[in-house]
């Protein structure tokens, strides 16, 4: 298959010299895996056919992107997202913003304060319970009813923007009283009809988030109160103890959602773009293997797009993206492979 | 603007609301077509011209035609447009097509897109030819050469004996655009990537 000057073509190809490459894969004897590879070399430095990511931003700009086409997209866009993505015409009827397949996982600083909220509501609950004298048991069941105005909350349904639903109050660290009834409630799970109606499927996280949130509205100053008190005596009831302190360390989420994969990325972006200045007869996408630890670490960096092994400017970008730090996460080690147009 | 054929099916679903399983359907015939039928092709890209109000050509800004040579070489590039829309069809399975989806839409964006890319290549080639190391453009030249022979040797089977090939590979390989090298040489677009997606297979056959 190959011949006695292969490896050299191969390596000429690599370091980006492609006239001496030709000249030596013109020998009659010079294998097609030569000649394959300087045609190859050549085609690509001429850049024919499609802009980078052409087809993953029409895709994304309807909304048939998944997740690594979106980030392609996404990373080939740039500061031009707004304006390309405008150019597709949107029909008349009201549509849902541009939705996602694969929805990350809520951040962690989004859903922790709303976790420790819940905790803290089952503190709060606790002491009411056990503190408070029996007429004032009414409270919960008063809570209980919350769910009402959550149901005309999200009842106006399908055309409410579901971004709406679990808005400002979240991070407010304040518990939502009747977070914890284990029964589902049906008032709680409209948002989930909400939320999974312009999308096939169904998120079952993002659905959880609105629950809690109407309820906290009665009782909330109270609660609030007794949370104060409750750090001020470093105390509380075995029940209030076994619930989750509000300062333990933070759920990590199992992996890295898309928009922590791109802000690393993005700020990257300018490094791996001056690597491109290395050599500016190599241009188009360079596509890098990475392995990203629990820590956040990348442990191993690799370049896959053929034409870009071995170059300097593939050892830079491979460099930049090695040294990228994302935030921990609970899960297996990721793998993925970010597309970086030079 | 009259949509042909399929093309006219994949807009009437779309005015319906069809569902989405149809609409793929519609979609394959819609890259069957342009594979196989190149008055197709061209009736496709009258209609995208159309419908981008880019019926009267190209026009004179450097911008206008770049997007008229965008949409132009998007329909004419056969085998990537039909693959494109197998790729769509291929997501398109149960329930109704999404909203935001319609062809127009789908091309409207490759066709900025694409248009934006041009412009910016067009800006770096002319900011490269301004500092060019002299004697650079030669090298290329020479290379462009060596290497067209080297693949019309080694693809000529699949390509044919038409001695314009050597031509268009070789403006091809010097960096020249379809658009210039249809020009110069006479040759059409969609022959010029017909011509160039037989070199790309070969160099993936290759690969595998």
């Amino acid at each position: 298959m190959t011949c006695e000057r292969t490896e050299e073509v191969l390596a000429l190809i690599d370091e980006g010299r492609l006239t001496e490459a030709a000249h030596l894969a013109e020998h009659p004897n010079a294998c097609d895996v030569c000649v394959r590879a300087i045609t190859d070399a050549v085609l690509s430095r001429a850049g024919h056919g499609a802009a980078p990511a052409e087809d993953e931003v029409a895709l994304l700009a309807v909304g048939l992107a998944d997740a690594g086409e979106r980030m392609a997209a996404e990373l080939a866009l740039g500061d031009e997202a707004d304006e390309v993505l405008a150019a597709a015409p949107v029909p008349e009827v009201p549509v849902a913003p541009p939705t996602f397949d694969l929805l990350p996982p809520p951040p962690a600083k989004l859903r922790w304060p709303w976790l420790a909220g819940a905790g803290a509501a089952t503190v709060a609950a606790a002491i009411l319970f056990l503190v408070a004298p029996s007429a004032d048991v009414a409270p919960p069941a008063a809570i209980s009813r919350a769910p009402e105005p959550a149901a005309t909350r999200s009842g106006p349904g399908p055309e409410k923007p579901v971004a709406e639903a679990p808005a400002p109050e979240v991070p407010d660290p304040a518990p939502p009283p009747a977070a914890e009834p284990p029964a589902p409630e049906p008032a709680a799970e409209k948002p989930a009809a909400v939320v999974a109606s312009p999308k096939p499927r169904p998120r079952a996280r993002r659905a959880s988030r609105p629950k809690a949130k109407p309820k906290r509205r009665r009782g909330g100053d109270e609660v609030d109160d007794l949370l104060g008190a409750l750090d001020g005596n470093g105390g509380g009831s075995r029940r209030a103890r076994a619930a989750p302190p509000a300062g333990a360390a933070p759920a990590l989420p199992a992996s890295l959602s898309r928009s922590q994969i791109l802000k690393v990325v993005k700020r990257s972006s300018g490094r791996v773009r001056e690597c491109g200045r290395r050599d500016p007869s190599l241009v188009g996408t360079i596509a890098v293997k990475l392995r990203i630890a629990r820590s956040g670490l990348v442990t191993s960096a690799e370049v896959v797009t053929g034409k870009f092994k071995g170059t300097p400017v593939g050892k830079c970008v491979s460099g930049v993206v090695g040294k990228l730090r994302f935030p921990q996460f609970a899960g297996r080690p990721m793998r993925i492979t970010l597309p970086f147009g030079l | 603007m009259h949509a042909p054929g399929p093309l006219a099916r994949i807009l009437e679903l779309e005015e319906q609301g069809a569902d989405a399983d149809a609409y793929a359907v519609a979609l394959r015939e819609l890259a069957a077509c342009v594979r196989e039928d190149e008055a197709f092709q061209a009736a496709l890209a009258d209609w995208l011209l159309g419908a981008l109000g880019l019926g009267d050509g190209p026009g004179d800004a450097p911008a206008a035609e770049a997007r008229w040579d965008a949409a132009v070489d998007i329909v004419a590039d056969a085998e990537s447009i039909a693959a494109f829309f197998e790729k769509v069809a291929g997501r398109l399975t149960g329930g109704a097509v999404p909203a935001r989806l319609n062809l127009l839409s789908l091309l409207r964006t490759k066709v900025v897109w694409r248009t934006r890319d041009r412009l910016r290549r067009q800006s770096i080639r002319a900011a490269r030819e301004t500092r060019e190391v002299p004697g650079r453009e030669q090298a290329v030249e020479h290379q462009a050469r060596i290497v067209a022979r080297l693949v019309l040797s080694r693809v000529g089977a699949h390509l044919g004996d038409d001695p314009a090939r050597a031509a268009v590979f070789e403006r091809l390989l010097r960096g020249e655009t379809v658009t210039e090298v249809s020009k110069a040489c006479g040759v059409s677009r969609p022959t010029i990537y017909r011509w160039l997606g037989a070199v790309r297979a070969w160099i993936s056959q290759g690969e595998r």
